[in-house]
């Protein structure tokens, strides 16, 4: 850098620093060497800043522009040491500006006036509204002088205040003009491209020792492959690099899994369900029952049964012996009254006063329902005397127990009924005999609701108290009589259903019925007549009306003794139902069947069937009578009863038969004075026989429930209990009921009810007088609650009984036969013969005393005494 | 075929027994003592009892089988003895038998 220094020369630019970037010398490169080329610049621009120091710089000669408020001026030596801003003693570069207040300006003006240095700026020194200003030395004359004055108050500041700016403004603006080109990024790329060392040169000296310099080279050839060396590299084996990151990518996704599965498709439907029943035709049959393996699976299975069946035969498992328990101590208080009980008692003023019931009977299906007949006490005579217009009219009375005041149906009968029977099947029919000895039936089906109305609703029904009582009885005519010529010739004294499984046809036989429901009944009257009748004599019912025939008809023979029987009561043999039945067999009857085939079984069913045609007889005449009604094969006409037996017991007409409800080959037969017990097929005698009592026993029931208890009713109203078990000469009680001889007697038991009211059972004794009231008597526990095994004690007793009369009848053979060697070896008399052995004629018909002399008539007594000892 | 009716007789001969029926595995009756509706009846619904009775005894324990089946009821008891291919049944009135 050169420069051309004067004292009052106006310094050179200066150039630029070693400090600068190579950039910033670059920029400078076209200038060439900065300071050559400077030098001519400065050059020109000093001559021209040399000729008036006064004159304001102009921009032309100074490159650089004055700036606004600044007034470069010169100030001579003299006016530096006036203003003491001496160069180089006052003012410097370090510092240079300096501050003169206004009024040395002002003086100066007035002292040198245009000499003055200061003269060109006065006018701007009078404006300045401060009262310094501010005088800076310009050192590198950059503004044409070497000094210069602010003028205006902006200038100083602008001067003063960016005083640190200053000093590295002095350096850039210079940098700023030189830089005339904009790198726009190309810069970079060429610095990209260019070659830079990034490390110092290696310098290499190579030297050869002095003693070889200037031999001579010997220069051979090499091949380029043994020239280099190649460093392979060492495969080895087992590297030891281990790898320390690996990339491995691991994606969670669900197995897919592919799978097929097929239901059986099917209804389910029930494999027994039939549309229609299926059946096997018979040669199917046959060929399963053929299979031999048939056979053996039937009879290996069939083992399983024969224990639980037997089983079952002992004893009923399921019985609840605990309920059954509570029976024992009933019975222990045998010495208590026991005494019938007065439930309910019905009379009806109108109808039934001053009437005899002939006969009281149960509807069979209704609880609480009870039926009785009155009928005019009076006889035959009598009767004709008062001719049929006077006569009340016949009633059947229908009573229900919760009305005891009016009767709930009244059955019309053309004249009185003596007996009378509802269908223990269909109880809308009651058939009933007349005493003029047509049989007499209703049908009370529209009446049935009323009768099966309970407590309730005849509660209902009482009319308050205040209006008049107008209740009116419906009145049920009958539907049927049977036809007059064909009937009874005499009152009709019994009537009765015959069993389900007992039917006869025309010719008296036992059949076995074609369907359940009882259709025929049977009466007798005292004509000594049976008649069996059928109700399908007609298509229809109502259609018997006055044409109703009998089916079967026959008559208990004349005695031996001219005896005509009127038969007041019959008992058949309640038949034992069940058999085993074959149904190819069909309707054939069992005189037929006995024809034809005689094989064990089927004799041993006629037998059963046999019985069943065999009854008791109750007779006018006292007699107890044991017939079969199915006549003999030889007897042509069928019209007479094969008598068995006849037994003069009673000595005035018997009033009642009883078949016992336990044993049924046990009759208890009532009349005159006392009563029997019979037994079937045992014709020496009765059972029992018990001692006359001092009126006439008119009527007597055996007890549903206990088999050794029966009642007794006697005429003058009073009524005996006897049980066997307890004593068996007299009644276990006796007790009035009521002050006119009883005319019937019926008993029934009522089971435990299900519904509402008595929860126990209940037995109840009806007693029907003769004047017209059906008393109600309720049985005590003590007389209607069986014992565990009284059957069994009453059957030994009744064994007992009959053992008994065996050993009688084979003492008596034993004593006729001693009786006759006495008489042969003392008197020389013809032994009499006596029948004692059986007694199949009626004995009694009066007493043959014929001329006989002493020995025969003791002959005769004691022989009836024997008969006699036969009845007790 | 004897031997069945004899067995047949020797089973009615019990006291209070009412009716003897042989089914065969599928509900059809092969023989019976009682009559024909009854039969049809009793052999489609002691069939479908017995099989149910079966199963629940095989359910229970499938080594164990049913041998022999009884049904009381008020007025009858039901004994049922099925075969591998034949049901048994008999019908029995208890109050009668024990009476």
């Amino acid at each position: 850098m050169t420069e051309t220094t004067g004292p009052d020369k106006p310094p050179t630019r200066i150039s630029k620093q070693p400090n600068e970037t190579p950039a910033e010398s670059l920029s400078d490169a076209p200038a060439g060497v900065s300071s050559d080329a400077e030098t001519p610049v400065a050059a020109t621009t000093k001559s021209v800043d040399v000729t008036s120091p006064a004159t304001q710089a102009d921009p032309i000669q100074n490159s650089n522009k004055v700036p606004d408020g600044i007034m470069p001026l010169f100030l001579t030596g003299a006016t530096q040491a006036l203003y003491k801003v001496v160069i180089g003693q006052d003012v410097n570069e370090g510092s240079k500006y300096k501050m003169i207040p206004k009024a040395d300006f002002l003086a100066d003006f007035q002292s040198r006036l245009a000499i003055g240095d200061f003269y060109p700026a006065k006018a701007a020194v009078m404006a300045y509204p401060q009262d310094q200003l501010l005088l800076a030395y310009d050192a590198e004359w950059q503004y044409g002088q070497n000094f210069f004055l602010c003028l205006t108050v902006e200038a100083k500041d602008a001067l003063l205040n960016p005083i640190l700016a200053e000093a590295n403004a002095a350096e850039e603006p210079v940098e700023q003009k030189r830089s005339g080109w904009v790198p726009l990024g190309s810069d970079k790329d060429i610095e990209h491209e260019t070659v830079v060392d990034n490390r110092e040169l290696v310098t290499i000296k190579l030297s050869r020792k002095r003693k070889y310099f200037g031999s001579p080279c010997k220069f051979m050839d090499r091949d380029a492959a043994d020239g280099h060396y190649e460093i392979r590299t060492v495969k080895d084996a087992t590297p030891e690099v281990l790898r320390v990151q690996l990339s491995k990518a691991i994606q969670s996704v669900p197995v897919m899994c592919d799978a097929i599965m097929q239901t059986i498709w099917f209804k389910p439907v029930n494999f027994s369900a039939q549309y229609e029943s299926l059946r096997l035709d018979d040669a199917k049959k046959d060929a399963v029952m053929r299979n031999p393996d048939f056979s053996m699976a039937v009879q290996t299975v069939a083992a399983k049964f024969e224990r639980p069946l037997r089983l079952n035969a002992i004893m009923d498992i399921f019985r609840d012996d605990f309920a059954d328990l509570g029976e024992e101590d009933v019975t222990i208080d045998q010495g208590s009254h026991i005494a019938l009980q007065e439930y309910q008692s019905f009379t009806d003023l109108k109808h039934s006063k001053d009437r005899s019931i002939a006969c009281v009977d149960w509807h069979p299906a209704q609880r609480g329902i009870v039926a009785m007949s009155c009928v005019q006490r009076s006889t035959q005579y009598e009767r004709i005397e008062v001719g049929f217009a006077n006569r009340k009219k016949a009633l059947i009375l229908i009573w229900s127990f919760f009305d005891p005041i009016h009767p709930q149906l009244m059955l019309e009968a053309p004249d009185d009924i003596l007996c009378f029977r509802f269908h223990p099947q269909d109880p809308n029919i009651v058939v009933g005999g007349c005493i003029n000895g047509q049989v007499v039936l209703w049908d009370i089906s529209e009446h049935h609701d009323r009768l099966k109305q309970g407590r309730k609703e005849k509660l209902a029904e009482v009319p308050e108290i205040g209006k008049e009582a107008k209740v009116e009885t419906p009145v049920s005519r009958y539907i049927v009589v049977s036809s007059i010529e064909h009937s009874h010739r005499a009152p009709i004294t019994d009537i009765g259903w015959l069993q389900k499984s007992l039917e006869v046809n025309k010719l008296g036989d036992i059949v076995d019925p074609s369907d359940s429901s009882q259709k025929q009944l049977y009466t007798t009257s005292t004509d000594g007549q049976i008649l069996f009748w059928d109700l399908r004599y007609k298509p229809e019912v109502k259609l018997l009306d006055l044409v109703w025939r009998p089916l079967f008809k026959t008559s208990i023979p004349t005695a031996e003794g001219g005896l005509e029987y009127g038969v007041l009561k019959i008992s058949l043999h309640p038949q034992v139902e069940k058999t085993v039945r074959n149904q190819s067999e069909g309707n054939m009857s069992v005189a037929a069947k006995a024809a034809e085939s005689s094989s064990a079984k089927d004799i041993k069913e006629k037998d059963e069937k046999s019985f069943a045609s065999k009854f008791f007889c109750a007779t006018e005449e006292g007699d107890v009578v044991y017939a079969d009604w199915i006549p003999e094969k030889e007897d042509k006409d069928g019209s007479f009863c094969h008598v068995e037996f006849a037994a003069a017991v009673h000595f005035a007409p018997m009033s009642d038969l009883s078949r016992s409800p336990f044993f049924p080959d046990i009759v208890l037969s009532v009349g005159g004075w006392s009563f029997h017990i019979w037994k079937e097929k045992l014709s020496t005698g009765p059972l029992l026989s018990s001692a006359t009592a001092p009126c006439f026993l008119t009527a007597c029931n055996w007890s549903p429930t206990r088999p050794g208890v029966f009642f007794i009713g006697k005429e003058d109203g009073s009524i005996e209990m006897w049980d066997l078990l307890d004593k068996s000469h007299g009644p276990s009680a006796s007790q009035n009921v009521c002050s006119a001889a009883i005319s019937s007697l019926t008993i029934q038991h009522l089971p435990q009810s299900t519904s509402g009211g008595r929860s126990g059972a209940q037995q109840l004794l009806g007693v029907g007088d003769d004047e017209g009231t059906l008393h109600l008597l309720e049985v005590p526990r003590a007389l209607s609650r069986a014992a565990k095994n009284e059957k069994t004690f009453v059957k030994a007793y009744f064994e007992r009984e009959i053992q008994r009369l065996q050993y009688v009848a084979e003492r008596r053979i034993i004593r006729a036969k001693e009786k006759g060697t006495w008489e042969a070896s003392t008197v020389k008399l013809p032994a009499k013969k006596e029948e004692l052995s059986s007694t199949t004629a009626p004995s009694l018909s009066g007493n043959k005393l014929g001329d006989v002399d002493s020995e025969e008539r003791e002959k005769r007594y004691l022989s009836w005494v024997s008969a006699t000892l036969t009845c007790c | 075929m004897s031997e069945v009716e004899e067995t047949i007789k020797r089973l009615s001969s019990h006291k209070g027994v009412e009716g003897i029926v042989i089914v065969n595995s599928e509900g059809i009756p092969i023989r019976s003592t009682i009559d024909n509706n009854l039969t049809i009846q009793y052999s489609a619904l002691i069939t479908q009892l017995a099989a149910k009775a079966k199963s629940v005894v095989r359910d229970l324990d499938p080594q164990n089988d049913l041998t022999f089946l009884r049904l009381r009821t008020k007025k009858h008891e039901i004994m049922v003895a099925p075969d591998k291919e034949y049901i048994l049944i008999v019908i029995q009135n208890p109050h009668e038998a024990s009476s």
